[in-house]
């Protein structure tokens, strides 16, 4: 398959050219915890952000923020990047009954979830907890929750 | 008079294609394609179609610069009608490289097509890599893994894509095909 074997090679071109700058922004006053990410981020590409979805992906969202906020004050990250974590964690923060009152009166709408987050939906969807829903409706409520992001600002890929 | 409708254009494009794989050379087609541009002008799949056709076939009574004149046209109207998507941007691209010299304007469209057609790739992939781990199975998460480390080296700053690839690999730890 012809488009496998571009990526393949687009992949091989990226990551070789993959070393970030790691020019310090910080300043005097900066911690050694800053020093730590910065030759985290020296070591790896982009190692500090795979901290901070790490955290996120764990339900860290207290110590992603931090973190966050230290690595774009040191200039590890750049404010787009902070912003689209940030907008991640409130996403997956999100309540079932947040969604908005049309979507929540879909067919075989799992309205027992309304005080669950989108977090905990993945946790139950991950541990394979069917107990206070059916796999089906894990699902869906987890789709909606992470798609409103197409529709509200971007439309996805559309512009 | 009333505009012709989407699925109508649609086929007469196909039949403008099949006509030009059967006989590539026949003027006749280049004229469906013409009278497709002028009726529907946003219909970009057609501009570009025409533009690359019109300079390969058409016979050499009119001149060079006026074919050329009409092609850079036709790309122009495409990359404006479709909002500059990757397709008709590259497009426009090839054709101020070779035939404009234009190099640097070229690279510039070449950037901006990359980069659009990448946003697209990653969005494909987050929607492939996260169906895949709905369906949970040793053979998607197989596939999820795999196409995980592409993604992780093509967008390794794309928080959901990247999130959607640790649910891949804890789902992969948790079901014992990655140790954790």
């Amino acid at each position: 398959m012809r488009i496998w074997r571009f990526v393949a090679v687009v992949a091989g071109v990226l990551a070789a050219g993959c070393a970030h700058s790691t020019d310090s922004t910080a300043d005097a006053s900066s911690s050694r915890y800053l020093e730590r990410l910065e030759a985290d981020a020296r070591a790896g590409c982009s190692s500090v952000g795979a901290r901070i979805n790490a955290l996120i992906a764990r339900g860290q969202f207290a110590e992603a923020e931090v973190l966050i906020a230290e690595a774009t004050a040191g200039g590890l990250i750049s404010q787009p990047q902070a912003a689209e974590k940030l907008q991640k964690i409130a996403q997956l923060s999100t309540k079932v009954g947040q969604l908005s009152a049309s979507l929540q009166r879909a067919k075989d709408f799992p309205s027992q979830l309304k005080d669950h987050t989108l977090f905990e939906v993945k946790q139950m969807l991950e541990n394979k907890n069917f107990s206070l829903a059916t796999e089906a409706q894990l699902k869906m409520v987890k789709k909606l929750l992470e798609d409103p992001e197409r529709v509200m600002e971007k439309m996805g890929t559309v512009r | 008079m009333a505009h012709p409708g989407l699925e109508d254009l649609v086929e007469r494009f196909r039949e403008a294609r099949r006509e030009a794989e059967a006989d590539p050379g026949n003027p006749g087609q280049l004229e469906l394609h013409r009278r497709l541009a002028e009726d529907c002008p946003a219909f970009t799949q057609n501009l570009l179609f025409l533009a690359w056709r019109l300079l390969r076939f058409e016979g050499p009574e009119r001149p060079l610069e006026d074919r050329l004149a009409e092609v850079q046209r036709l790309l122009e109207m495409a990359v404006l009608g479709s909002y500059r998507s990757a397709p008709a941007v590259v497009e426009l691209g090839f054709f101020l490289d070779t035939y404009r010299d234009a190099p640097h304007e070229a690279a510039r469209l070449y950037e901006e097509a990359g980069a659009r057609a990448l946003e697209t790739v990653r969005e494909s992939w987050r929607g492939l890599i996260r169906y895949w781990n709905d369906e949970r199975t040793k053979e998607t998460l197989e596939k999820a893994l795999k196409l995980g480390e592409l993604a992780e080296k093509l967008f390794p700053d794309h928080t959901p894509l990247m999130l959607e690839v640790l649910t891949t690999r804890r789902y992969a730890a948790l079901d014992g095909l990655l140790s954790p």
